[in-house]
């Protein structure tokens, strides 16, 4: 009797021991710091470990001559692999020409299709729920996948854009097969694959564009493009271009595109800074130039995301 | 009154050239976004032996599933989707619970260092794997975890724990601040305002987190490029690409069956919630 009462006594004083405890505990991070670093603690350091790290790292593994498999970093090479990088014709002459062609390309036509889908999708038709749903398509499908079907599509024999060519006497085109065609395919699938984003978000933004202010300005005499020009763009404007700032650094660092269309290929021709990086760093598990090569243009990057904040916060103010 | 009839005559004939040059457009630009989407479902069903005669490529006579009854029996299709489920599954999770307490801390204290902290968010947010994916590489390789799916689970939370941050910070800034003021005057702590009376508002937040988290570690392609490089371990986006370039003859039915199942998921997602995602990508831009 005396003994499990006494046993008793002592776990009822435990549990009230930890239960002061976590209530003090409780109390404790009852404050706005505490509980704040508490909460933010998890994403700070996924931040701090896997991303400012790595990058740390690679800033680090870019002077060096460092391989893959390697049990230990390379030794210390200064900027050799960046002049090596800048000597090297492949990558002066195709690498970062290519890539420029790539955006410079890519960015305006998405922007201004991207825009045009917007207007014609804000319309008034039949069936509008369903082909605005039906047109993000390219956009959602995952992009290795989509351009497994744009392999088929550029197939050397079975082409079936060639045999719709052929249908209206048109040449067969081997649209993969020389290092102009590829480029401009490469081009091509990035405009379809991007095109529906910058819609999905300038229709978002289209819809915000006050209706009074439409017809006001119509009573007045403006007509279509005018109330376009100075009533819809300053409204859009911003959301154009933040759009276009985060598909500038999208499309400069693609790689997966080009990667599953050519390789790079043919005779290096579509070779640009994602897919030359990853075949230096993996294929040929040159780690320490392949950093060197995605760090070349990090500058210009860095730039653009600047920009962005600095234009979003200037917007917010 | 003559000058008005023909204002408004003008202004018909204005419309209706307005509106057919419209629907011209519509018409053609359906066709030029859509025509891959059809080319492999059409390809998806088509038996092999139409698909290399090749004569009438744009209709199938015989509609057949062997395509499909090939890429799961002979291939190593299921590995790949369950390897993408597994990984995409436990990303989520991870990013949607770790990005939506700090979101919340983030817009509702006034943390020191808050503000750098969101920025750094939104950086790595916007920043490219491109940049990351090789030191990414080295460090996988020093944490012996090369081939292997955690290493993916590792690692895909570096754009998703961003990407869910941003997308809640925008929600939570939506949600008005009394609520947990009157929780506090009620005698709750702070973690109760939040666990107990913000946290249920923001479910649809954290739901479309959810959705598009999965979506984007589902389509993920650089990182399961190059941190697996066995075929078994590989995801879908990798494997299936891969498997053109393994054999000399493509067979395409069923490259492209792959690529229709392997997108089903993601469109199905799309189709029922693009407006969470919209709203919550303007959300989020409009915060920054």
């Amino acid at each position: 009797m005396q003994d499990s009462s006494v046993s008793l006594n002592i776990m009822t004083s435990k549990i009230h021991d930890s239960d002061t405890l976590l209530k003090r505990l409780n109390r404790w991070f009852d404050h706005e710091q505490r509980l704040g670093y508490l909460m933010v603690a998890p994403a700070l350091i996924v931040l701090l470990l896997l991303v400012a790290y790595p990058f740390i790292l690679s800033i680090g593994l870019s002077f060096t001559d460092t391989r893959i498999a390697q049990e230990s970093t390379g030794a210390f090479i200064g900027l050799e692999n960046y002049a090596k990088l800048w000597d090297r014709t492949l990558f002066r002459d195709k690498v970062m020409i290519n890539t420029l062609i790539y955006t410079v390309g890519a960015v305006p036509m998405k922007l201004v299709l991207g825009l045009g889908m917007a207007i014609l999708l804000n319309r008034r038709f039949p069936l509008r729920g369903v082909i605005r749903g039906l047109i993000l398509i390219p956009w959602v499908v995952p992009t290795s996948l989509s351009m497994v079907i744009f392999r088929w599509l550029f197939e050397p024999t079975l082409s079936v854009l060639n045999y719709m060519l052929a249908g209206i006497g048109l040449e067969s085109v081997q649209w993969l097969g020389t290092p102009q065609n590829a480029i401009f395919s490469v081009l091509m699938v990035n405009i379809w694959r991007g095109t529906p984003f910058f819609a999905v978000v300038l229709l978002a933004a289209l819809q915000s564009v006050p209706k009074d202010q439409l017809e006001a300005a119509e009573i007045d005499g403006a007509n279509i493009w005018h109330r376009f020009q100075h009533v819809t763009i300053p409204t859009i404007f911003p959301v154009m271009v933040v759009a276009t700032l985060f598909s500038v650094v999208r499309t400069f660092a693609e790689m997966e595109i080009v990667w599953v269309l050519t390789r790079g290929g043919p005779f290096n021709g579509t070779h640009m800074i994602g897919t030359y990086a990853y075949q230096q760093a993996i294929q040929s598990a040159k780690i320490g130039e392949g950093a060197a090569v995605s760090l070349f243009f990090f500058p210009f990057l860095a730039a653009i995301v600047f920009f962005q904040l600095w234009y979003l916060q200037r917007r917010d103010a | 009154m003559t000058t008005m009839t023909t204002f408004k005559q003008d202004k018909r004939t204005q419309n209706a050239i307005i509106s057919t040059v419209s629907y011209i457009a519509l018409a053609v630009m359906l066709i030029f976004w859509l025509f891959p989407v059809f080319w492999m479902v059409l390809t998806a069903f088509k038996p092999n032996p139409e698909i290399t005669r090749n004569e009438a490529p744009l209709s199938i006579l015989e509609p057949t599933l062997d395509n499909i009854n090939y890429l799961f029996q002979e291939t190593e299709f299921v590995n790949w989707i369950v390897n993408s489920l597994v990984v995409s599954a436990s990303t989520t999770i991870f990013s949607v619970i770790v990005g939506t307490l700090a979101a919340y801390a983030l817009v509702r204290f006034r943390l020191k260092g808050g503000k750098v902290l969101g920025m750094g968010i939104f950086i790595t947010y916007l920043l490219p794997q491109t940049l990351l994916f090789i030191p990414m590489a080295y460090v996988i390789q020093q944490l012996r975890l090369y081939d292997n799916l955690l290493a993916l689970v590792l690692v895909y939370p570096t754009m998703m724990v961003p990407f869910c941050t941003w997308l809640m910070m925008g929600y939570f800034s939506q949600i008005p601040k009394d609520m947990e003021e009157s929780a506090r005057v009620d005698g709750a702590t702070r973690w109760q305002a939040f666990y107990m009376v913000v946290l249920p508002l923001a479910i649809p937040g954290t739901i479309s987190a959810a959705i598009f988290t999965f979506t984007l570690s589902w389509s993920e392609y650089l990182y399961s490029l190059v941190l697996i490089p066995s075929s078994a371990s590989q995801t879908i986006p990798v494997g299936v690409p891969n498997a053109l370039s393994s054999g000399d003859v493509f067979i395409w039915g069923s490259i492209m069956a792959a690529a229709l199942i392997g997108s089903l998921p993601v469109v199905f997602v799309y189709a029922f919630f693009m407006k969470y995602f919209v709203s919550g990508m303007m959300a989020g831009a409009v915060k920054g």
